[in-house]
């Protein structure tokens, strides 16, 4: 297992740089100057410069590959360029708001899981039950209803009726924790709730598929309780394909928290993306689509890997 | 010999889309202690679900026991509650099931699932479990129990898996074990030695056994009794020599004259009855659901259900008409 | 009546005759000139491995000798039976033998025309006059054509027939030769049991008028007594039409009745070959006689009565099968011979084929 996982990890370089190229060479094909809607751009921010300013920071008098290679190495030394607009380092840009997306992240997933599995375990051993229709009724019902509109509510009415409202400036969960969870927690849950409906039949599939299967049988046979079969027999193999599921999703909940960050106002990677591409601050959006790409790079061999530990028939080379 | 099991009246039905399939109809039969009884049927004659309904293992939707008693050791199985029920499985009725390969849990070590009803029926620990799971595999005859017991199912061979699930449903010493289809997924040389295996753990342990299966072969070389299931009935049920030299049951004949013989020259054997086994939802109540294909069938055979008559000692058929198969079990070989 | 089959007492030559008097006749064995026109099918030395491969860059670590040098005839309007168990590659000689693999050595006279050289159009005629009918009832079949469709494919692809009148009538024809009612014609596969199923997959067959089928473990899924319909309508078929078969199995029962001459296969190799009666009746190879031993017979007074023959140990794996004989880890008699040479497929005496050295009675490698 060791092995595998230093030799996964050794394919993340090449895999990185497919990814680089990729990046590079579409950032490149945005159309329109980009170079004098960047000069546009900094003129209305009140910085007057010239296009040859411009093309000589950006390195674009210099060949494409000549451009490649020198943001390529800098991305293996760790240096990811500076912004155009905010003299900043990028890595320092995106670190900071990457903190606020992950968070979220995390407390989604966590959320998420936390509600779908033991409900989804519950509505496949009560199948067809009154129980399970309801909850899956409102599942059904959580995957139809927009976040956003949801969220809207969500604001809306608390501030309406006991003039609540969720903090609106961040602070960091390592400085404050109660302050932090109290902004977090409520996008959290909604971000939650829109996963849970989709993860929560997945999970009630899964298990029930799981169930039918002959080995259940045969643990029903030697009399093993319905709770042991479950959790000891069931889950591990039904957990499988969730931890697919899972896995897939997490992408999403990287990078489409644009909407509950900006509606809760959090500063995160979402909403950095979105105005930098505005801006045409071209380090800036290639470095968070590139570590948006590790990420997810990351979690898939992660996931990978956790098949292993799961399943011992998985044979990997 | 006293009765171990007595199956009275059982009835299991399936529903589908509103149609009523009657797996199980009206079975009646006993086992007795130490006794090997085979059940001899084709597919869609009921002959696993009878042995599921023993254990209480028929899911639920779409199939129901809907009717009848099964007496095990005095005790009515259908009437106990959950948790009693679980008490007896593993531990006073064993099973094993057809395709080891499916029926062993893939994410779990051989050793773990062996020690799994040792722990919950005999309260032994951990420990003692896994070392009485090595044994088991010893006796057996898995070679290297110790380092097998912590290997996978997938990494064992196909007879190897089938002779662990025999460890496994006899490690609490059951007094009765099910064996549905055990042998048929497996090799032929493969199928004797588990078989043969499977008979003399039986003869130590003074266990009885239900064997489940479609080879005939089988069931002549080591059953005590034997029950053939046309149609989720029992139509003819007797000792092997009573089955094979001399069958009353249209149906039985057809069977043991349908099976190739190597002992005895190629012209004989391969028999044909028409037509196909029947589709259980579709076989109407109170008549003989082997009439349309029957060439002995009358009459009365379409308007009534022929009941399971003792033609001799210990010898029984359910057949109007069994008098006439006289001549064609005469020129059995 | 029924001959108790005798394990026969193996050091001693066959008939009491001396290894001077053996050894003439297996020099005097050249193939007889004759039997060459009746002939259908010759292999000769079929080899046939699968590579094993790692890595990335699929490198070949090693191979499953599949089919490890077998060799056999079949004349026309006969059947040749092949027993085996898992890994015995029956199936692959039958996959072989119908060109869907390059076979890794040895050679396939079809019709005296050696099917690795068949050019394109040769190749197309071939498809036609041999066909395959496989185990799966269920999967074999396309569930989205109707049954007409389905005998009407290889017709058209072939252009064997024209017309719809012409295709109507084929239908017809195939289906009451495997003795379905004619109606079936429009209805799908999943309306019908595993045995009619199987009836479909003959008259599939049937449609392009072969002269060769294979049938790979064709009744093995079925029923018992719709295994004696089916095997009861290939025979009638053979009879009428005159169709040669490799019937491939595992059920001694079955395949004898339906063979003229059976070959045992164990890991890729032939042990035993010879006419079906001589099988059952004189099993000479140790193989043969546990396959014998190991299937029960439906008559209990008959079958309590006969020795048992137990192997001991598990099939091994074709990827690394024993040196020397291939049966050797699982043989009663096997000896140090046994271990360190490979024994010869060797002709003992009427056309009855064994791989043993106990049975040729002669050292023949390593020998001389």
């Amino acid at each position: 297992m060791g092995k595998y996982i230093t030799k996964r990890v050794l394919l993340l370089i090449p895999t990185l740089l497919i990814v680089c190229i990729i990046v590079f060479t579409l950032m490149r094909m945005i159309p329109g100057s980009a170079v004098d809607m960047i000069v546009y751009r900094l003129g209305q921010a009140g910085q007057q410069v010239s296009v040859a300013d411009v093309e000589a920071k950006l390195g674009m008098d210099k060949p494409a590959a000549w451009q490649f290679f020198t943001w390529f190495t800098g991305i293996l030394r760790g240096d990811f360029g500076t912004s155009l607009f905010q003299n900043e380092s990028v890595l320092t840009m995106i670190g900071r708001q990457l903190q606020a997306t992950l968070e979220l992240a995390l407390l989604t997933l966590i959320l998420t899981n936390i509600i779908s599995i033991p409900l989804g375990l519950y509505c496949a051993a009560r199948q067809d039950s009154i129980s399970d229709y309801t909850i899956r009724s409102i599942s059904i019902i959580l995957m139809a209803l927009p976040v956003f509109w949801i969220a809207t509510l969500v604001l809306i009415y608390p501030a309406l009726w006991w003039q609540y409202a969720p903090p609106a400036k961040y602070v960091s969960f390592f400085s404050d924790p109660i302050q932090n969870l109290k902004m977090f927690f409520i996008p959290s849950l909604l971000g939650a709730l829109s996963q849970t409906g989709h993860q929560l039949r997945t999970v009630r599939t899964v298990t029930l598929e799981t169930m039918r299967q002959d080995y259940i049988r045969t643990a029903w046979s030697k009399g093993v309780s319905e709770g042991h079969i479950m959790f000891r027999h069931a889950f591990r193999n039904a957990m499988i394909p969730v931890i697919t599921v899972i896995g897939s999703s997490i992408p999403g909940l990287i990078g489409g928290s644009v909407i509950l960050e900006n509606m809760f106002n959090i500063p995160g990677i979402g909403a950095q993306l979105v105005t930098s591409l505005d801006n045409r601050d071209y380090p800036v959006v290639q470095g968070c689509v590139l570590i948006f790409a590790i990420i997810v790079m990351i979690i898939n061999l992660v996931v990978d890997i956790s098949y292993k530990w799961i399943d011992p028939r998985v044979e990997l080379e | 010999m006293e009765d171990l099991l007595e199956v009275r009246h059982l009835k299991t039905y399936f529903y589908n889309n509103g149609a009523e399939l009657r797996a199980a109809d009206d079975l009646s039969y006993t086992v007795k202690k130490g006794e090997c009884v085979a059940i001899i049927g084709e597919s869609g004659s009921g002959k696993s679900v009878s042995a599921l309904s023993i254990l209480r293992l028929i899911p639920f939707p779409p199939g129901l026991i809907v009717g009848g008693e099964i007496l095990f050791q005095g005790k009515d199985l259908l009437k106990l509650p959950e948790r009693e029920i679980q008490n007896i499985r593993g531990s006073k009725i064993g099973m094993i099931f057809q395709e080891p390969g499916t029926a062993l849990n893939p994410v779990m070590t051989i050793g773990a699932q062996i020690s799994e009803p040792l722990m919950n029926h005999k309260k032994l620990s951990k420990k003692e479990a896994l070392a009485k799971a090595i044994e088991l595999l010893r006796s057996v005859d898995i070679p290297n129990p110790e380092e097998r017991v912590k290997q996978y199912p997938h990494q064992f061979s196909g007879g190897m898996q089938q002779r662990a699930m025999i460890a496994m449903a006899m490690s609490c010493n059951p007094e009765l074990l099910i064996a549905d289809e055990p042998t048929t997924a497996l090799d032929v040389t493969v199928q004797a030695q588990v078989l043969e295996q499977l008979n003399r753990l039986r003869a130590e342990a003074d266990m009885a056994l239900i064997i489940i299966t479609h080879n005939l072969g089988i069931v002549a070389r080591y059953a005590d009794s034997v029950k053939i299931m046309y149609g989720g009935k029992i139509v003819e049920s007797g000792s092997p020599a009573d089955i094979f030299e001399n069958p009353h049951h249209p149906y039985t004949l057809g069977l043991v004259r349908a099976v190739p013989r190597l002992d005895l020259p190629k012209g004989y054997g391969l028999h044909t009855i028409e037509g196909e086994p029947p589709d259980m939802s579709k076989i109407p109540p109170g008549t003989c659901a082997f009439a349309e294909r029957c060439m002995y069938a009358a009459k009365r055979c379409k308007k009534e259900h022929p009941p399971l008559e003792e033609i001799e000692p210990d010898h029984f058929c359910a057949c109007f008409q069994k008098n006439e198969t006289k001549t064609e079990r005469e020129a059995l070989v | 009546m029924s001959e108790k089959i005798k394990s026969i007492s193996v050091e001693l030559p066959i008939g009491g005759e001396t290894k001077e008097v053996i050894d003439e006749r297996i020099k005097k064995q050249a193939p007889v000139p004759k039997e060459l026109e009746n002939q259908l099918l010759k292999v000769d030395n079929l080899k046939m491995y699968f590579p094993v491969t790692k890595g990335l860059l699929a490198r070949q670590v090693d191979a499953v000798k599949a089919v490890d040098d077998v060799s056999f005839a079949i004349k026309k309007g006969e059947t040749l039976g092949i027993v085996g168990e898992s890994g015995s590659g029956k199936s692959t000689v039958g996959h072989c033998v119908i060109c869907n693999y390059n076979i890794t050595g040895g050679q396939i006279l079809y019709n005296n025309k050696d099917l690795s050289k068949l050019g394109k159009g040769e190749m197309r005629g071939l498809r036609r006059e041999v066909q395959m009918i496989t185990q799966d009832p269920y999967a074999s079949l396309d569930p989205r054509m109707t049954i007409s469709d389905i005998i009407l494919e290889g017709p058209r692809i072939h252009k064997t027939i024209r017309g719809t009148r012409e295709e109507q009538e084929l239908v017809g024809q195939m289906l009451e030769l495997v003795g379905l009612n004619r109606e079936f014609k429009d209805r799908h596969p999943h309306e019908f049991s595993g045995g009619q199923r199987q009836r479909i997959s003959i008259a599939r067959a049937l449609a392009l008028n072969p002269a060769f089928i294979v049938c790979d473990e064709v009744v093995s899924a079925l029923d018992v007594s719709i295994q004696a319909q089916i095997v009861g309508l290939l025979m009638h078929i053979q009879e009428e039409l005159g169709i040669t078969y490799i019937f491939i199995g595992h059920d001694l029962s079955v395949v004898r009745h339906i063979s003229h001459n059976v070959a045992v296969m164990y890991l890729g190799k032939i042990m035993e070959l010879t006419s079906s009666d001589t099988l059952y009746k004189t099993p000479l190879h140790p193989y043969t006689q546990a396959l014998i031993s190991a299937a029960p017979i439906p008559n209990p007074t008959v079958d309590r009565k006969r020795a048992r023959i137990l192997l001991n140990g598990e099939i091994p794996s074709p990827i690394n099968p024993p040196s020397g004989c291939n049966f050797c880890t699982r043989c009663q008699y096997a000896d140090e011979r046994c271990i360190q040479a490979e024994p010869e497929f060797l002709d003992v005496g009427g056309r009855h084929f064994v791989a043993c050295h106990k049975v040729s009675g002669t050292n023949m490698k390593g020998g001389h």
